[in-house]
């Protein structure tokens, strides 16, 4: 039962503090009668749930009550606990407020009730879950995609460095030969061949030198051409500088910064909410993403 | 008559003695400031350069909010009807 504020329970006389009462006991059990007084029974009828609980508590309590005989009309229930309060049997309790019932006497919410609480309980964790999940995948899909784009800008970056070491290789290979083709056509312009030997010279535009071409003169037997190709690839542990300096965030201001974030973002929508502004919605989220990425070190 | 510098204006709140303070600093200072500022920019366009009576509603009402975001004990004092989003 639930009357201003107050939770109220019934007892059956000798189930409640049997030994004597404290104070507190006698003001709960005076609010009780105060309520019994003030009752509109009519208003008690009217209330399906109250009358169920009664009833349960009358089977339960009065050995000597049988629904049956007295009428099952909600009336005749109410009238039935009125017949047990007046006579003593039955004691009209106001309960504290973290009060839980230590006998079934008097339920503090009846099975049914109990279960729909569980049921919205259980409702509302699912909901902190999905939500919770949904970020977590949003923010995994997001790091992902940081990654790739990290990756990206690093294949893009690299390559060159490593094709301009190898033609720094070829380059030193050609310079080489034509220094021994310059030097042998110095030898054929002495013997009047010049023009021969200097068509026979390897190509200097090294734009678009062809590696199979390319062979170091003196060993004469080691053409690059031959060198099994290799490109730069990342480690699959990640270790690489970029990747090690982003890890460089420990786990505990990762969540800090993610927490300074939702909060970012629930002051965005707020705003968006009352101030509206697409566009000025958009920027406040964008810089809460920034300034997220900033506080891992991204 | 209007300062030399331009000035911004900044809102805190303080527990000691329970008052919001308006208070007006360098916006270049702001602007220099390495902390982390979240901006929400209010596009005077998409009000229509009207800045009116409920223009200063929803600023206020959205001030007071971001307020008590990082001020709870603020939140039972502020009793603006909050609209159902519109746009």
């Amino acid at each position: 039962m639930q009357y201003q504020g107050h939770r109220f329970m019934l007892y059956k006389r000798w189930d409640y503090a049997p030994h004597g009462r404290t104070k507190e006991q006698q003001e709960a059990l005076d609010a009780g009668q105060a309520l019994f007084k003030a009752a509109n029974f009519e208003h008690w009828a009217s209330q399906p749930e109250l009358v169920e609980c009664i009833q349960t508590f009358l089977v339960r309590a009065v050995p000597s009550y049988r629904p049956s005989p007295y009428g099952n009309r909600p009336r005749d229930v109410i009238n039935a606990l009125c017949w047990e309060v007046r006579n003593g049997a039955a004691l009209i309790v106001r309960a504290k407020p973290a009060y839980i019932a230590h006998s079934g006497f008097a339920p503090a919410l009846t099975e049914d009730e109990r279960y729909r609480r569980y049921r919205r309980e259980m409702a509302d964790m699912a909901e902190r879950g999905a939500i919770f999940e949904a970020r977590t995948k949003w923010y995994q899909q997001e790091l992902a995609e940081y990654h790739q784009l990290v990756e990206d800008a690093e294949r893009a970056a690299r390559p060159p460095q490593v094709f301009r070491h190898i033609e720094t290789i070829a380059e030193a290979a050609v310079r080489n030969r034509a220094a021994w083709a310059a030097r042998d056509a110095f030898a054929a312009l002495a013997s009047t061949a010049a023009s021969v030997v200097a068509s026979a010279l390897p190509s200097m535009d090294h734009e678009v030198f062809d590696l199979g071409n390319v062979s170091e003169v003196g060993t004469g037997s080691t053409p690059l051409g031959d060198a099994a190709p290799f490109e730069y690839f990342r480690s699959a542990t990640g270790d690489d500088v970029l990747s090690a300096a982003a890890r460089g965030v420990g786990e505990e201001l990762n969540a800090d910064c993610f927490y300074e974030y939702e909060s970012a973002m629930r002051t965005c929508d707020n705003l968006a909410h009352l101030m509206g502004g697409a566009r000025g919605y958009a920027l406040c989220k964008q810089n809460a993403f920034e300034d997220y990425q900033t506080c891992r070190g991204f | 008559m209007s300062p030399r510098k331009p000035k911004s204006v900044v809102l805190s709140y303080s527990q000691d003695n329970e008052a919001i303070n308006i208070q007006t600093i360098d916006a270049m200072a702001i602007a220099g400031l390495d902390a982390t500022k979240l901006t929400y920019p209010v596009f005077l366009e998409e009000h229509k350069h009207n800045l009116d009576d409920e223009f200063a509603r929803k600023l206020g009402a959205s001030i007071l909010t971001t307020l008590a975001i990082s001020y709870p004990m603020l939140e039972p004092y502020i009793k603006i009807t909050r609209q159902p989003k519109s746009d």
